[in-house]
């Protein structure tokens, strides 16, 4: 394996390759060959990763190791200086862009789709024949599904979910597989939206008031400023629901899609070729088990939520507001039967 | 299936006309009032309260008569109720937004250089009953377990490169108090001569006054012989003396409180070994290995219902 | 519908009826939009793509000078009459499939080797120009083997496909010895100015493989110490003893040299 490693440095597939050489320590030490005092690190030093150039120098110096605060400034610097060295990479994949710097809605390219794994649905054998409309053909014994159809459905939902946010909705983006945490963090964070990354509690919208009456609620104005002075009117208000719900993996949240349904919340999900597409609204059909795939569309969706929150805040800004705000009048009126409480200075005004 | 149309209140409309049996007049009023698009101008349309809404204005006399907005009054007006924490639909806000909190600070650090665990300082955590006080949700101890590996993945930074923001956001997750800092007070013979020492097993507490002597015993005021009459009893309370050849050169004065023989008896063995160690130090292998300083902290196990015993089933009686 | 649950679909209709009958006092805000942008007729069956295996060649044709591309379409598969199978998914079938074949079953080890699936953009193909066999950021494999017969089956004249799977292959076994006079020159390279490269894989398998009879043959010595003992104790036993006495001199062997 090593002498092979070698070999791929010496090779001409490296010059066809534009990428850099990665240093092999292994291959290159001289340990062995080397007569001089080699330096064991101390108990107490810190465990820094060290160049194989710096170990070079370490083993022909005699000086006294330097403090690891020194020690890390000196790496840091040296990486610094190292990084405009040699070739340059171009093209590379790096799988934390897409959660960096999602793309917008308008910037799907088939292409991309393509290189996310979005086309590649289930075995023949595990298809829901609702699904054969998004398919293009069979390949190797897995149903491949239509790109176009996908981008097409895509844009759809991005375009829901910016114009919910631009209508100041609550947007709850749920993926509850294991790796889909941050990208689901991410959307939410660009949508101004929520999020839920864990398992979902049965009953969080038929049965609110139990599961999520604990959790702070808070009352903004238009520019989303917190206004601490209703915060005692918030006190015995029914929980709040979501007015959108993005789902990235919908078999496993068939409870939350249920609930959806029964309190009426449209929901947008990834639906693979072994999915039910009638238990979303706004279906995408994709591949819902490529983590590359799924970050994708969650951060796709994230950027349509961006847009429509910058709308929604420039349009408050000048004073105006897209949806009908909630008026302090409603919120000092009692919640559960819609009168005034007893007592209150709204009841004495009224009587008046 | 919702057919595509511009105005889907107008659909409203249109279905309620048609189909509704209701007094159809008030909820028309209500939809009307929807229709408006909810521009609002602020003080400037309350002015004009009569004429036409925004939307109806044709869009170019509404752009170059744009009325100054009067913020104070806006920005202090409510708009949503919305929740304070992206977490909200979690059902425990707080707890995954600590979370989140700390992964971000361990990526954003992580190519900070570490020390070995053993070398990092010692911090006390919160316990889970005092994290589920500090958050006020009911976070499960997997979950918090999850919390804890980060805090001391942070916690293993080097010590003196360890960023501020990591200092103030570790310090919030100790619980009160330091319990690291609490000195262990050796206990030592006091000035006149005597060594106190306790000691339990099963019900039995025992507290013994060793002083050098003659090997005379006191147990509640009684001798050896009277309380237990079992020589092996006798044998086994005054086992350390015995073991270390020293029965002749302690006396020792016993009050021995609940239980029964045995208990008692092995209380006082306890007991006796503590005490004979801070007069002699010297002699803990020796102890140690007679196992008279061995705590025995076996209890009865309590009874269970559907049990006879604690653990023994009623026999199965065919019929 | 029967089973098919058409709720989530149905959300702004059932918000309006919702409202219209005063079961809740404020139509949500994503009403407008659902209704701008409708839900798709998910439940509509079209028929799926059909996919035809087309040929590209160049050919000499009679009356004209110059070749010309000619499109060869392979007929249609018969499809089945059923009902149930008119809307399913067809095959999707390139030329370049029994290209593969055929190479991959002639060079079973070329599977063996690592390659990288990864795309980065997915229009690595952009890059690509089939007319020579090596290509800018692409590792030499069994499937430049297969886009360069393929290319010059599409733009070479006349060219068969026993002919251009012979000429690929030449080009690919030329730079595959190549890659290999390379390889063992660096390696030699290497080694004259101290390089080490550890014990080879199979100086490795030999040691783990020496180091299983060791422990076989303290093992077998326990094993040998054991039965000895076991025949002493019951030599006490006359017939025994004379047993084992017979079978000593039967077997001149020692033990010891049987457990070695």
């Amino acid at each position: 394996m090593i002498v092979r490693n070698l070999f791929m440095r010496q090779s001409r597939q490296l010059i066809a390759l534009n990428r850099q050489a990665p240093v092999f320590t292994r291959s290159l030490s001289t340990e062995v060959a080397s007569d001089t005092i080699t330096q064991t690190p101390s108990v107490g030093s810190a465990e820094i990763a060290q160049s194989p150039v710096e170990q070079g120098i370490q083993t022909t110096s005699t000086v006294p190791e330097p403090r690891p605060l020194k020690q890390w400034d000196a790496l840091e610097k040296r990486r610094h200086k190292f990084n405009t060295l040699g070739s340059k990479v171009q093209e590379s994949y790096d799988p934390e862009n897409v959660l960096r710097n999602p793309p917008k809605p308008a910037d799907v390219t088939l292409e991309m789709l393509l290189a996310a794994g979005t086309h590649m649905g289930h075995s023949t054998s595990r298809w829901n024949p609702q699904n054969s409309r998004y398919i293009f053909g069979i390949r190797e014994g897995i149903h491949i599904i239509s790109l176009d159809v996908t981008a097409a459905y895509l844009r759809r939902a991005a375009k829901v979910v910016e114009e919910v946010a631009a209508r100041g909705g609550i947007i709850l983006f749920a993926g509850t597989r294991k790796g889909q945490k941050r990208s689901v963090v991410r959307a939410a964070e660009l949508a101004k939206g929520y999020h839920i990354f864990e398992r979902w509690i049965p009953g969080s919208l038929t049965n609110g008031q139990q599961i999520l009456g604990h959790c702070k609620t808070k009352v903004v104005n238009a520019l989303d400023q917190e206004l601490s002075k209703f915060r005692v009117d918030l006190a015995d208000r029914p929980s709040i629901k979501p007015d959108l719900v993005v789902v990235l993996n919908p078999l496993e949240n068939v409870v939350l899609l249920h609930e959806c349904g029964l309190n009426n919340v449209p929901t947008i999900g990834i639906i693979d070729t072994d999915a039910d597409p009638t238990r979303v609204t706004y279906p995408i059909p994709a591949n819902d088990d490529t983590l590359r795939g799924t970050n994708l569309i969650a951060g796709i969706l994230g950027r349509a939520g961006e847009a429509g929150q910058a709308r929604r805040l420039k349009m408050a800004q000048e004073g105006k507001t897209t949806y009908e705000p909630i008026t302090a009048r409603q919120l000092r009126l009692d919640p559960l039967t819609g009168t005034p409480p007893p007592g209150s200075e709204l009841e004495k005004s009224e009587r008046d | 299936m919702a057919r595509p149309t511009t105005n889907g209140l107008a659909q409203a409309l249109q279905a309620l006309q048609i189909r509704s049996t209701l007094p159809a007049r008030p909820v028309i009023r209500s939809l009307a009032q929807q229709r408006r698009t909810y521009a609002i101008e602020v003080e400037a349309a309350a002015q004009q309260s009569s004429t036409p809404t925004p939307s109806e204005l044709p869009p170019t006399e509404l752009a170059p008569a744009a009325p100054k907005i009067e913020f104070g009054n806006f920005l202090s007006r409510p708009a949503r109720i919305v929740p304070a924490s992206p977490s909200y639909f979690s059902g425990s806000p707080r707890f995954i937004d600590h979370v989140l909190e700390l992964e971000n600070l361990q990526a954003k650090y992580a190519s900070l250089p570490t020390v070995a665990a053993s070398e990092a300082p010692r911090m006390a955590w919160f316990k889970l009953a005092q994290f589920r006080d500090y958050v006020g949700e009911p976070v499960p101890m997997k979950k918090y377990k999850i919390l804890v590996k980060i805090l001391q993945r942070l916690n293993r930074i080097q010590p003196d490169m360890v960023p501020e923001e990591v200092k103030t956001t570790l310090k919030s997750f100790l619980r009160p108090g330091n319990p690291f800092a609490v000195e262990h007070i050796s206990r030592t013979v006091d000035e006149n001569g005597r060594a106190r020492a306790k000691g339990k097993r099963k019900e039995s507490t025992a507290v013994v006054q060793l002083v050098e002597g003659e090997g005379e015993v006191i147990v509640n005021g009684k001798s050896l012989v009277e309380v237990f009459q079992r020589v092996h009893d006798r044998e086994s309370a005054l086992w350390a003396l015995r073991c270390t050849q020293r029965l002749d050169k302690y006396n020792a004065w016993v009050t021995v409180r609940g239980g029964g023989i045995t208990g008692q008896a092995e209380a006082i063995t306890l007991a006796i070994g503590r005490a004979l160690m801070m007069h002699e130090p010297g002699l803990k292998p020796v102890l140690r290995k007679a196992g008279v300083i061995s705590v025995d902290a076996r209890r009865v196990e309590r009874k269970k219902p559907g049990h006879v015993k604690a653990r023994k089933m009623p026999t199965w009686v065919k019929r | 519908m029967g089973k098919i649950n058409l709720t989530a679909l149905r959300v702004r209709k059932t918000a309006l009826n919702q409202f219209a009958s005063g079961k809740i006092n404020k139509l949500p805000q994503w009403v407008d939009v659902v209704g701008q942008i409708p839900p798709s007729e998910a439940l509509i069956r079209t028929p799926s793509p059909q996919h035809q295996l087309v040929r590209q060649r160049m050919k000499t044709v009679a009356g004209s000078s110059k070749p010309q591309v000619v499109f060869e379409v392979q007929e249609k598969p018969r499809k089945s009459k059923k009902p149930s199978r008119l809307f399913q998914p067809v095959e999707l079938k390139y030329e370049e499939d029994e290209l593969r074949h055929t190479f991959f079953r002639d060079h079973p080890w070329e599977l063996a080797r690592p390659r990288v699936l990864l795309e980065s953009t997915g229009k690595d193909h952009e890059h690509y120009d089939w007319s020579r066999i090596t290509q800018p950021g692409k590792r030499l494999d069994g499937e430049s083997v297969v886009q360069r017969q393929l290319w010059l089956l599409n733009n070479v004249p006349d060219m068969t496909k026993s002919n251009a799977y012979d000429i690929a292959r030449r080009e690919f076994y030329r730079l595959r010895l190549q890659e290999d006079i390379q390889r063992r020159v660096a390696a030699e390279e290497a080694e004259a100015t101290g390089a080490q490269f550890g014990p080879s894989y199979l100086e490795v398998g030999m040691e783990l493989e020496n180091q299983q009879y060791e422990k076989w043959k303290a093992w077998a010595k326990t094993q040998a110490q054991l039965f000895d003992q076991r025949t002493a104790a019951l030599s006490g036993a006359p017939e025994v003893a004379l047993e084992q006495q017979s079978q000593e001199e039967a077997f001149a062997e020692p033990p010891e040299a049987v457990t070695v």
